[in-house]
């Protein structure tokens, strides 16, 4: 049986951390949840997750901030990038931080199943 | 061949007037189109081979007699059978009803509807721009309206219509208005502003909750829906070599948006009307 994996949803839009939750629990997950960049990075050291679902426009710290934190803390730690910010530049700029994927909203249910897939694969 | 903005085209061309137009998208919006309207679309027969099938003139009593007259074959009324909802047909169905419109008008817009090189909702927006005193900006006002038309029809499933007249300038007391700004490449704020019945209609639509009233939950909806329209719009500049920002979005409510290179487009769909703002700079806003 696979490993019930932790997923770590940072988006300030209560509307994406509800619809992705449910999605993410669909799909056998336990979810935890950040408003911000800011704690995206402590819940990152605190509850450990398999992985991380990133905004990239968030209050206080953006995604982008919270993904370089998180790569010093923490350099194998698979990160998604989900925004509406998907221009080649910001893709770009993320994969080279080490980004394990980019999803640009809206997102599909196939996308998050083959992220989600990506970081089990990370995570084993 | 174009589709979903017939009834823009209408509007554009002055075959319907503003004043109809909610009344009309709501009717079209309950409505599915009848079998002559999209047997003419499909130009399986024309407004003349119509008019001459005569006795029951729609579903399948009209399917037999055309079928008894010849005009259609086996294949073709299994294809009239099992057509899908179209938005288009669905409007031009409700005009057809109220006598608003025949089957050889109908035949004739379709075809100067196709023909067009742009969008309706381009003509507009542009038009409005320019007779706004905003040359600079239409092309990119017209450009951003588009998009964000297309993402109200696709994200709240309903029929929307760019109104072609100036807003009115009402009280705005109960409503809300979501901005959100974009710097770089191009400096431009976004806005949706409405009435707090319709914002919450939209919040609704937008998200499939069933949401009471206008609380965090809705305005994070209408916040979250701009913010995609805005990223959409930022990948499409992203083409054009242009590099687009997001801010995070602005809530206010009960305020009246007053900016810059301010245009302000009434939004017209199924389940109310509502004002796209869209400003060179963030707007003030006044109680």
């Amino acid at each position: 049986m696979e490993r019930k994996l932790k997923i770590l949803i940072t988006d300030d839009s209560q509307l994406l951390r509800k619809k992705l939750r449910a999605e993410l629990e669909g799909l056998g997950c336990e979810v935890i949840e950040a408003e911000n960049g800011k704690e995206a990075v402590m819940k990152d050291l605190q509850e450990k997750p398999d992985g991380i679902f990133l905004d990239i426009v968030m209050p206080e710290v953006g995604g982008i901030e919270a993904l370089q934190a998180i790569r010093e803390v923490n350099p194998e730690m698979p990160v998604i990038m989900l925004s509406s910010a998907g221009t080649p530049q910001k893709l770009m700029e993320t994969l080279k931080m080490g980004a394990l994927d980019f999803i640009q909203k809206p997102y599909t249910s196939e996308q998050i199943k083959k992220a989600l897939a990506a970081i089990r694969k990370k995570a084993e | 061949m174009n589709s979903g903005y017939f009834a823009q085209y209408l509007l554009n061309e002055g075959k319907i007037t503003q004043t109809d137009i909610f009344e009309l998208l709501k009717n079209a919006a309950e409505n599915k189109a009848d079998t002559p309207i999209t047997a003419l679309r499909k130009g399986m027969l024309s407004a003349e081979q119509i008019a001459s099938i005569k006795g029951d003139a729609s579903g399948e009593g009209f399917l037999r007699e055309a079928g008894k007259n010849g005009l259609l074959s086996a294949v073709q009324m299994e294809e009239l059978r099992s057509a899908v909802r179209d938005e288009d047909l669905a409007f031009a169905q409700v005009l057809l009803d109220r006598k608003l419109i025949t089957f050889a008008e109908l035949a004739d817009l379709f075809k100067a509807y196709d023909a067009l090189e742009v969008s309706p909702i381009r003509t507009v927006v542009k038009k409005r721009a320019l007779e706004t005193g905003l040359e600079m900006e239409a092309d990119r006002y017209a450009a951003f309206s588009e998009l964000f038309i297309h993402s109200l029809k696709r994200f709240m499933d309903t029929t929307v219509v760019v109104n072609t007249c100036e807003p009115i300038h009402e009280s705005a007391e109960l409503s809300h208005i979501v901005s959100q700004r974009l710097l770089g490449g191009v400096s431009m704020v976004t806005g949706v502003y409405a009435k707090d019945e319709v914002f919450l209609e939209m919040a609704r639509r937008y998200s499939h909750e069933d949401i009471q009233s206008v609380d965090a939950l809705a305005v994070d909806c209408i916040c979250e829906f701009l913010n995609v329209v805005n990223g959409l719009f930022a990948v499409d500049a992203a083409r054009d070599d242009m590099e687009i920002d997001l801010d995070m979005p602005r809530v206010s409510e009960n305020s009246v948006p007053e900016g810059n290179f301010q245009l302000v487009l009434v939004v017209d769909t199924g389940f109310g009307g509502f004002a796209l703002v869209l400003a060179g700079d963030e707007f003030a806003l006044r109680s």
